[in-house]
């Protein structure tokens, strides 16, 4: 057995997909390129297709990354050939290597945002972010329970930036994410939209990649 | 491809994947390079749609032509439909993002009653007058099939033409003929009476319907060289109709998610209740090395970890032995589970469903269908109590916990020792499972009775009976609630007044597209979804147009009345149907098609021919 990292990229209408519907579209790929993969012991033996973080409905990708556990002597040039062969329209296999980094290793994410410009947006949106407070509410968990959490979006921020450019405006940010820490682009636009009191108008969130702590690539 | 105002709204509806298109092995085409654009419509959710066996081989059978694109359009669900008229959007097809209402084809398949209004509501998406008369254009044509055509009367006037029978020659046929008419630029008039010519073509503006004073059909006539009677197609031969190569592979999950093929058409049991088993006849079965060969293929394109073998009663397949034989070479390699819908009980063996499923282990149904023998022996059931008791051990027995039973209440003749029956075998299927010496330890059984109102459909034994008011299934309900003995037995029911619509609608005459149209008016969009269905607004519409929906479902029809169906011939003749009604108040069984050729009729269909038909001669042959 050993364990591969597949990167994908998402794009399109494939970002109307959920967390879920791309595990299932994952492990039929992986079947069609009769990639030989290794399967769990116990009762109910499966394959061990991993993302290593969800991406939310709606946004695209340019590097998803999916831990494979493989069987047999496939290079991941072959994975990469066969995988690339029969993926659905906007799912592409970037690339494929073996996998080293822990999911758990993962503490932002970056992403690129595209705004429909207004009268002063750009100020506006500099400014609610600056101003240290941008309240929000997300669905957590409270002992065994789940349960609407108050959190303050600045506090899950690693940087941003804010840029007009003429129609539009297109924001760079490096958000809080993992299984510890998480800010979803959506959820800060939201927050941003009560705050500014501006309905923003996105025109599309794309997640450039996932870092770790020390702002390195995961 | 989306349009900007769609690509506006899916981020804030429900499952958006259901609306963009794009999915593995979908269709694209270039229009400008096609004739005929046809959009092919499932009157009910895309999750219920895709699901579907016959809209998955009729997509690639008219995809495969040239001149064709055949497009998928499902009901959208509220929220989005919601959005669709706040901007402005119509109707579209998956494939290409274009407008329906310019299609030359907008076809339907009619699968339940309860998705009539949902037929309704896609044309006025769509942008469309609802009734044929109203759209006087030879484009789009609006067409239907499915097995509700063999009575869809109260859609006659909304539905251009329908297509009886099974789908794929005619398809083909009916696409030459509109290729043919559209060039040289005929009327809607003109097309409609050439394409009733066509064998299984049911063209209902073409019939005239009179009526008695007591509310029943006096006289069906044919008019404009349409034939007096329209008989259903068939596909002669199998093994060699076609069958695709690919599955679409839906992104989000839909209710069956895996790959089907289909193993025969037609049944031999001859359930009188059954509208299926009577329709789809005469017997034909496919032999196990081309049913092999589309089960590899699917699985290979679509990359499904799951196989189904389809049909009305698989355990009835004559090679089903050769066939999982030939299977499990590469389905246990290639870890593909295999499943057995519709396993009779008597044919139930756990080792092979045990097999067959290398993974998953999923509950267990059986349809004993009504409590007593007796009354298994009127609607011809052809089981017994202890067969079924039987089924139940050999799977307790292999560790399984739990079983699901399906039954029927209002059946023809019951008697509340009938109802109690249920009960009681629920029981005894439960003391099944304590008395197996190597029950799994600290595990308890589950036994799920489920009960259906019986609904008498057109060309079945049963349909001149009356359906059980919803007073009386009521209270059928609760004395089977308060006959159960055991907390190990639970019971899902179904609702008696979706039921009662559904028995009106079945057997209902033209009249009544006033009442759906009305109930649509009123709202009524996607009946078979509680979340939407409402029987006040369904009585408020018959009351509305001056009908008693009791007329047609809690009536007795006479043998001599005129059924509103007495057009449509489905091969079962009349005769058989009336014979099998008799022997029904009887008590008598009539033994399945292979034992004995009952002479349904339906053999004239395949030219004389059906595949129980020489099985039946040869076992004859072997005891005499």
């Amino acid at each position: 057995m050993r364990s591969i990292r597949v990167t994908l990229a998402k794009k399109g209408r494939a970002k109307y997909l959920s967390h879920l519907d791309m595990q299932r579209c994952m492990m039929r790929a992986v079947r069609r390129a009769r990639i030989e993969l290794w399967y769990t012991e116990g009762f109910n033996p499966h394959p061990y297709i991993t993302f290593a973080l969800p991406l939310p409905l709606g946004v695209e990708s340019e590097s998803e990354p999916v831990e494979i556990r493989l069987e047999g002597g496939a290079t991941n040039e072959e994975v990469f050939q066969a995988l690339s062969a029969v993926m659905p329209e906007g799912i592409e296999v970037v690339s494929v290597q073996d996998s080293t980094a822990k999911p758990n290793e993962i503490a932002f994410a970056q992403y690129h945002i595209v705004l429909q410009n207004a009268p002063a947006l750009t100020d506006r949106l500099r400014a609610a972010l600056a101003s240290g407070e941008l309240p929000a509410e997300k669905l957590g968990k409270a002992g065994h329970k789940k349960a609407m959490k108050q959190i303050n979006c600045c506090e899950l921020i690693g940087s941003v930036t804010v840029e007009e450019t003429g129609e539009t405006v297109e924001m760079n940010a490096v958000l809080a994410a993992g299984s510890q820490q998480n800010l979803s682009p959506l959820l800060l636009l939201e927050a941003l939209s009560a705050k500014t009191g501006e309905e923003l108008q996105c025109l599309s969130v794309v997640r450039k990649c996932l870092l770790k702590s020390d702002y390195s690539r995961f | 491809m989306l349009s900007k105002k769609v690509e506006d709204v899916l981020l804030s509806v429900q499952k958006p994947g259901r609306y963009t298109g794009g999915e593995l092995n979908s269709v694209m085409k270039d229009k400008d390079k096609v004739d005929i654009r046809y959009a092919f419509c499932f009157p009910d959710t895309y999750e219920v749609g895709m699901s579907h066996l016959g809209i998955k081989i009729l997509y690639s059978l008219a995809n495969a032509r040239e001149d064709t694109w055949c497009e998928r359009v499902f009901a959208p669900w509220a929220d989005m439909e919601e959005k669709m008229r706040e901007n402005g959007i119509r109707l579209y097809a998956l494939e290409s993002g274009d407008e329906i209402s310019s299609f030359d084809i907008i076809g339907f398949t009619l699968q339940y009653e309860m998705s009539y209004t949902a037929v309704l509501n896609m044309l006025d998406l769509a942008g469309l007058p609802l009734r044929s008369s109203e759209r006087t254009d030879l484009a789009p044509l609006v067409i239907a099939g499915g097995p509700c055509v063999c009575n869809a009367e109260p859609m006659a006037d909304f539905i251009d033409l329908m297509l009886l029978g099974e789908g794929e020659e005619v398809t083909n046929d009916l696409i030459d003929l509109l290729k043919e008419h559209k060039q040289k630029g005929s009327s809607k008039a003109d097309f409609l009476r050439a394409a009733a010519q066509i064998p299984g073509v049911y063209v209902p503006s073409l019939y005239d319907v009179s009526y008695n004073d007591d509310g029943t059909v006096q006289r069906i006539t044919a008019k404009d060289g349409a034939p007096p009677r329209v008989t259903k197609r068939i596909v002669s031969d199998l093994d060699n109709v076609f069958f695709p190569a690919d599955f679409i592979v839906p992104s989000i999950e839909i209710i069956h998610d895996r790959a089907v093929a289909e193993v025969f058409r037609g049944c031999i049991r001859g359930c009188r209740f059954c509208q299926a088993g009577y329709i789809y006849r005469p017997i034909r079965e496919k032999h196990a090395d081309v049913v092999n060969r589309d089960c590899k293929n699917i699985c290979d394109s679509t990359g499904y970890d799951e196989v189904s073998l389809c049909s009305l009663s698989t355990s009835d397949y004559t090679e089903l032995e050769p066939l999982l034989n030939a299977m499990l070479d590469w389905t246990e390699k290639e870890r593909v589970n295999i499943a057995l819908p519709s396993q009779r009980a008597d044919r139930f063996s756990a080792q092979l469903t045990q097999r067959l499923s290398s993974v998953r282990r999923s509950g267990l149904t059986f349809a004993p269908e009504a409590g007593t023998q007796r009354l298994r022996d009127v609607i011809n059931k052809n089981i017994t109590e202890e067969e079924i008791l039987r089924a139940c051990r050999q799977a307790f027995e292999a560790g399984w916990t739990s079983v699901k039973l399906y039954f029927m209440l209002g059946l023809p003749t019951e008697t509340d020792e009938d109802i109690v029956a249920i009960a009681q075998m629920a029981q005894k299927v439960v003391d099944e499972f304590y008395h197996n010496p190597n029950k799994p330890k600290g595990k308890s059984v589950s036994v799920n009775i489920s009960v259906a109102p019986f609904v008498p459909k057109p060309f079945t034994p049963f349909q001149w009976e009356a359906q059980d008011t919803k007073e009386e299934l009521l209270r059928k309900q609760q004395l089977l609630i308060s006959s159960f003995t055991s907390k190990k037995i639970s019971l899902s029911r179904h609702n008696t007044d979706v039921s009662f619509l559904e028995g009106v609608l079945a057997r209902g005459d033209r009249r009544l597209s006033a009442v759906i149209e009305a109930a649509w008016r009123k709202g009524c969009k996607l009946d078979s979804w509680s979340e939407f269905f409402n029987i006040d607004t369904w009585l408020e519409s018959f009351a509305a147009c001056g009908f008693d929906p009791a007329f047609y479902a809690n009536r007795v029809r006479s043998a001599e009345e005129t059924l509103p169906w007495d057009h449509l011939d489905y091969g079962v003749t009349k005769a058989h149907l009336a014979r099998e009604q008799v022997r029904a108040h009887e008590g008598v069984t009539t033994p399945h098609c292979r034992v004995r050729c009952a002479g349904c009729g339906a053999n004239k269909l395949n030219g004389g021919e059906c595949d129980a038909l020489y099985q039946s001669y040869a076992r004859q042959k072997g005891q005499g």
